[in-house]
């Protein structure tokens, strides 16, 4: 591998972003994640074998047979949106930049080999995702689901099924590739980057929405075997229906769906290419000016401006927060993805939830349940998500000015802002977007009581968040991985849990004992008063972090005599 | 009146500042002198209260600051080594940003930034994103941003580097201006045509310690030499014509 692709390869990790201790710390959270979802996949192969092999035991061949072609369209949407994931995590770099053009093109080196490598890396960087997907399913799957009803051999499954894996993954990175080409080629310079973002951050956000969606209709077996017109629409069935031609099956629907399939992936393709090739013919577009902003714009923006012009240092801080997160793409992402999964886990229970009571004619346990935890799980995520891009540092040697002017009188003003960013930006949607839901299922008296729970729910859960919290957000270092994986992920348990918990007793009081609900407000407002009085007595004591610091420095236990 | 008394900074084992004294009366402009990693500025960063000092006080007006860091801080403008500021944000932003973390008056901040702007000729680009920027305007947002709050103490670290020579001989005039204005300004800088035509007096920096101290007409006339040769005397750098033929010989030979 030459030294200009492994330096590519470098920055699609990441590596810009992090020092020495945090490249470290973040090596330590990939391998413990990487062991946790080995040993998690450990299970599957058994899992698969066990029903399949019960399947095999059934007199009729076509319950075994329905059941493959349904699992082999759950693990192929499974690879195609990781892939898509991954490709939209990388969107930005997968050509070369402005950045790139200006450090690399006074070297003597031909165009050529810039673009070359860049494309190198970005091959190798896929290449990853595409042959890991078919070392996990195109191998096992077809291995572990052999039985006596299968219509063909082994090793014939294994190549369709890794072929129709591959070309889905391919056709998803270039696909994502395609998308980012047309940003760049075709939107003024001044655009790219807003338009750029705005692209990656839907399509991660959309992904991960679309998620439980996309594998409810994939496991829903009469999709398939009802050879329903709708499948033309989304894309994994059609590399269900390549593997389908590739194993022989002369259905003229499946046989479609491949065909549709493979004008996608040429399609997709040429675009990428395309892009690549006319950025290569015209790169000096990397370094011209961006255009100014109009003057009907600057007008417009004025005017904006001129109605922001109220407020001291919590305004201030607002709107550093705000513009930064709108402006920057990996705290957006980080959040957006949170945000997104928050949603999705909630809207999954609450459609499950109204399906039961479709089917059963009368109000559903399950779906009160989703109703009323809707906005405590939305609100625990995006909180934990906005936490976790509020870590991420932005211009780090800019923070001086934030450092010149932390003063004890001015501190909690810029914290309070802080707080007030986690309410409006993480809490408060939650609790919109889920009211109307709540009171759909409940009705309106029920309803408002199941909002009053959520919103002192979402206050105790605002407190557990904000609990250490002394920085302005993108101010501060990071390191990541500062607590071993399996900690964090039973803090992160724990805390669902005791949510849950706390939604499901509050479901429960809602329906049976609506008096209950005094007792349990009285519990959260007492629990969120004290830790509050705890965090702003903090606050006011304590200066601001500027410098994360890891947690196996030496910890004083004040043990002796001070 | 500035005043450093036996500034010392340490790093691990590592003395970067050592028993650095000087005063900076008001209405004066201070050069502040040194080749690279000669500590300027560390010392800087401690005047500004970016980085403590390890030994030694700063005074203002004849106080510690220690007393009272945020009644100087309030005082102090300061312009850092490189265009350091958040490139996402407008050069309009981040002046409202500044002036409101400094507790400023709104409206009056928002009157202030524009003017400033207009008059640093960023007026046209104020709601542009300042990553589009060239190095002299950001250095330029960055002298607004110092100026903002109307301070007494200006602390500039290197504050013309990028700026084209028209900027460059107008913020020469208007720093005068603002030194005729009563302000104690310390101007640390490498380009040393400039500090002379700037600074009357200078302080010069050599491993850490104080080599030199005086104005640059004495400094001169006890050498009869350019503040050039005056610099490369005290800080004891290599005559660089044999440093020059050293460099040249080894590009060829190596």
């Amino acid at each position: 591998m030459g030294i200009l692709t492994r330096y590519f390869l470098d920055n699609l990790m990441g590596r810009q972003l992090l020092d020495e201790d945090g490249i470290m710390g973040l090596r330590r959270v990939v391998i413990s994640a990487f062991a946790g979802v080995l040993s998690v996949g450990l299970f599957l192969p058994r899992y698969m074998h066990k029903k399949y092999a019960h399947l095999a035991a059934i007199a009729d061949p076509e319950p075994y047979r329905q059941a493959l072609v349904t699992d082999s369209m759950v693990l192929i949407c499974l690879t195609v949106m990781v892939a898509a994931l991954a490709a939209a995590l990388i969107a930005p770099a997968m050509y070369p930049d402005e950045i790139d053009y200006v450090t690399l093109t006074p070297l003597p080196m031909p165009r050529h080999r810039i673009f070359g490598a860049k494309l190198a890396a970005l091959v190798i960087f896929m290449s990853v995702f595409v042959f890991g997907g078919l070392m996990l399913f195109a191998i096992s799957f077809p291995a572990f689901t052999q039985q006596q009803w299968a219509e063909h051999g082994r090793l014939l499954r294994m190549g369709s099924f890794a072929a129709a894996t591959a070309a889905g993954s391919v056709f998803a990175c270039l696909g994502v590739m395609a998308l980012q080409g047309l940003i760049l080629v075709a939107l003024p310079r001044g655009w790219v980057p807003r338009a750029s973002m705005l692209a990656q951050s839907a399509a991660v956000a959309g992904l991960i929405l679309a998620a439980p969606f996309v594998f409810g209709t994939a496991t829903r077996q009469d999709w398939v075997t009802s050879r329903s017109a709708e499948l033309a629409w989304f894309p994994p069935a059609w590399f269900l229906g390549i593997e389908q031609a590739l194993l022989g099956r002369g259905d003229p629907f499946f046989s479609s769906l491949a065909r549709t399939g493979i004008v996608a992936l040429a399609v997709a393709g040429v675009v990428a290419v395309g892009c690549y090739v006319w950025l290569y013919r015209s790169a000096e577009r990397l370094v011209s000016p961006p255009a100014q902003p109009r003057p009907e714009q600057t007008a417009k923006i004025g005017r904006r401006e001129a109605r922001r012009r109220h407020g001291g240092p919590w305004t201030a801080v607002w709107m550093f927060t705000t513009a930064t997160l709108g402006r920057n793409r990996l705290p957006q992402l980080i959040f957006l993805i949170a945000w997104s999964a928050g949603a999705a886990v909630a809207a999954t229970g609450v459609i499950e939830g109204w399906q039961a009571w479709r089917a059963g004619g009368n109000a559903s346990p399950k779906l009160v349940n989703s109703a009323v935890s809707m906005p405590i799980v939305m609100a625990l995520l995006a909180a934990a998500g906005l936490r976790a891009a509020f870590l991420m540092p932005v211009r780090l040697p800019a923070n001086w000015v934030f450092r010149m002017t932390d003063v004890p009188g001015a501190r909690v003003n810029h914290l309070d802002a802080v707080e007030q960013a986690f309410v409006r930006l993480a809490i408060l949607p939650a609790l919109l977007i889920s009211a109307p839901v709540q009171v759909a299922v409940l009705g309106l008296g029920r309803g408002l009581m199941a909002l009053l729970v959520a919103t002192l729910a979402s206050a105790v859960l605002l407190e557990f968040v904000l609990i250490g919290w002394r920085r302005v957000p993108f101010t501060c270092t990071w390191l990541p991985g500062k607590r071993p994986l399996p900690f964090a992920l039973m803090a992160v348990l724990a805390v669902f849990w005791v949510s849950a918990s706390v939604a499901g007793f509050a479901a429960h009081t809602i329906t049976r004992a609506p008096r209950g609900v005094v007792g349990l407000s009285a519990v959260l407002i007492t629990a969120a008063a004290i830790m509050r009085w705890r965090r702003l007595r903090s606050w006011a004591s304590r200066p601001l972090e500027f410098e994360d610091e890891p947690l196996d420095a030496v910890q004083r236990l004040g043990l002796g005599p001070s | 009146m500035l005043e450093t008394r036996r500034l010392t900074k340490q790093f691990g084992g590592l003395t970067v500042v050592r028993d650095v004294s000087f005063t900076l009366a008001r209405g004066e402009i201070l050069g502040y002198l040194g080749p690279n990693g000669s500590g300027k500025s560390t010392t800087i960063k401690m005047i500004v209260g970016l980085l403590e000092p390890t030994s030694g006080s700063i005074h203002a007006d004849g106080r510690n600051v220690e007393e009272d860091p945020v009644a100087f801080k309030r005082r102090l403008g300061y312009v850092p080594e490189d265009p350091h500021l958040y490139t996402h944000l407008t050069a309009s932003e981040y002046l409202l940003l500044v002036g409101r973390l400094r507790g400023l008056e709104p409206e009056r901040v928002t009157r202030k930034a524009q003017e400033l702007l207009r008059l640093f000729s960023l007026h046209d680009a104020r709601y542009a994103t300042m990553s589009a920027y060239s190095k002299g305007m950001r250095q330029r947002v960055l002298l607004a941003a110092a100026l903002l709050h109307d301070p007494d103490f200006l602390v500039l670290d290197e504050p013309f580097s990028g700026l084209d020579v028209s900027a460059d001989v107008l913020f020469r005039t208007f720093l005068r201006a603002l030194a005729e204005q009563g302000r104690a300004i310390l101007f640390s800088s490498h380009r040393l045509d400039v500090v002379e035509k700037v600074c009357p007096r200078v302080v010069i920096l050599h491993h850490g310690r104080v080599v030199a101290d005086d104005t640059v007409a004495a400094l001169r006339a006890n050498t009869s030499a350019s503040l050039e040769e005056v610099f490369a005397d005290v800080t004891r750098q290599e005559d660089a014509s044999t440093t020059a033929a050293h460099i040249a010989n080894v590009v060829r030979t190596w």
